[in-house]
């Protein structure tokens, strides 16, 4: 593959990826600002620190987290537009890993971030849709759907996270599926213990950042398992 | 409260709320075509696989967002349908943004104190905490990228385990809260355990099948959907 496309396609990611997201936060300030500063309804000071401190306790460690912790799968051009989209458990890194599976493509390959890309793109799309006719109808849908139907939806990401379980265990070795099961427990098992041995405050931060934190241990383990198996000629794809 | 969500869903709201979807939406297309163009001058995709990879997109997210419904419905009646449709449309998830409205507005929302000026604290709060990501990525994703380019060189093997390693670790502990939430709610259930079930199996057997028989690789491209109905039927008739 010529080396000189491949590094104009990533520059453009980056380029497009970075001025998008700058464009985003600018006109996501839009809608608060007019409320304050057109309609002039000022919040006390007060009212938006103690909510953004409350926030922060909740998602301060996410935000540090994530971006790191889900790029080894998400690629550039997929964090631009999973953390632009949001919904990155439960619908992002499922379409990418299923267009890898279905593709039988290697993981952390060019084609696999370029497929990915193209299933990110229309998972985007529906979930628009869907949210359009939801903003649109959503009452009426909501009492036109039978309750059992509506809360069966309920099981829909349980039912994803299985068929990704398998899907992963079955291209990862044994001994390192069984590994990762092991490391995984424990730092969910510290973390949900950690209130014990650290302060209230820290724990909280951790609790919620769990499955960024429980990452970034994978990704630490994936970099000395690296190390130590040097470099073979097969690799677990 | 009757007043605030006047202004939650007044005209100019919308205006603003469509514009921002729009961000994501050109965002979404200006990749496609990057990535249609860089495909189409590199080979390194077929038109196949390109087709087949939008249509996993779609067969993967209609479930989940479906699942998102009930809860946007609840944010709508909350804060509007713009807020609504800006912050679930943009980085959101809808839990999040339900928690983020309840903090900014010092937990008014959804009472009769939830005046105009706490309608505009909670928009702060969840924009301003929505943005957190987005900083983020901005500062370290091109780092991340050339981190991802330099181990590609000098191990490749760092690539192969942590592509395959973080994600599964990441599965395993969104599975693990999924089914504690079902075992520990006030009523348990074991109706997410076995969702997870059915859908893992329902992805065994797609596996095997089409390993043994090339003619049932189809399967494949729909196992999400597949693994989904899995889920929610065995997940309805358990829970």
């Amino acid at each position: 593959m010529n080396s000189e496309r491949v590094n104009k396609f990533n520059k453009d990611v980056h380029f497009w990826g970075r001025l998008t997201i700058v464009i985003a936060l600018i006109m996501a300030l839009c809608i608060p600002s007019y409320l304050t500063f057109v309609r002039g309804y000022v919040p006390s000071t007060e009212n938006i620190v103690a909510g953004l401190v409350a926030v922060a306790g909740f998602v301060g460690v996410v935000w540090v987290v994530e971006p790191i912790s889900y790029f080894p799968v998400l690629g550039p051009a997929g964090t631009y537009i999973s953390f632009l989209s949001g919904n990155i458990g439960n619908m992002r890194l499922p379409v990418i890993a299923a267009a890898q599976s279905a593709l039988d493509l290697e993981a952390g390959s060019k084609k696999a971030e370029v497929a990915g890309i193209f299933a990110l793109v229309s998972s985007v799309i529906v979930n628009l849709i869907v949210l359009g006719a939801v903003v649109v109808a959503g009452q009426i849908i909501v009492n036109a759907m039978p309750a059992s139907l509506l809360s069966s939806f309920n099981y829909a990401l349980p039912g994803i996270l299985g068929a990704m379980l398998v899907m992963y265990a079955s291209t990862i070795k044994k001994e390192h599926t069984l590994m990762l099961i092991v490391l995984a427990a424990a730092v969910i098992a510290a973390i949900k213990y950690s209130p014990m041995f650290l302060p209230a405050k820290v724990a909280t931060l951790i609790i919620m950042g769990d499955v960024g934190v429980v990452a970034i241990f994978a990704i630490v383990f994936s970099l000395t398992l690296a190390g130590r198996d040097g470099k073979p000629v097969k690799t677990d794809k | 409260m009757k007043e605030t969500l006047a202004i939650a869903n007044s005209p100019m709201m919308w205006v603003l709320s469509v514009a921002i979807i729009s961000v994501v939406i050109a965002q979404v297309l200006i990749f496609y075509r990057l990535a249609k163009n860089f495909v189409r001058e590199t080979n390194l995709l077929t038109d196949d696989e390109v087709g087949k990879s939008l249509r996993i997109g779609v067969i993967g997210t209609l479930g989940p967002a479906v699942a998102v419904f009930a809860i946007a419905v609840a944010l709508i009646a909350q804060i509007g349908g713009p807020l609504t449709l800006a912050r679930v449309g943009v980085i959101g998830s809808a839990a999040f943004e339900m928690i983020a409205a309840k903090l900014g507005s010092a937990g008014t929302v959804a009472t009769p104190a939830f005046t105009p000026d706490m309608l505009a604290a909670a928009a702060w709060v969840m924009t301003l905490g929505g943005s957190g990501w987005l900083i983020m990525v901005l500062l370290t994703t091109k780092k991340l990228d050339s981190f991802h380019e330099t181990a590609q060189k000098s191990n490749p093997l760092i690539i192969g385990y942590m592509s395959t390693f973080t994600p599964f670790v990441i599965f395993f502990t969104l599975t693990y809260k999924e089914v504690g939430k079902g075992l520990t709610s006030p009523t348990p259930t074991s109706g997410p355990l076995a969702a997870v079930i059915a859908g893992a199996a329902v992805m065994y057997a797609i596996r095997v099948m089409s390993a043994r028989n090339a003619s049932m690789k189809w399967m494949k491209e729909w196992a999400m959907g597949f693994a989904v109905i899995a889920g929610m039927l065995a997940g309805s008739i358990v829970g």
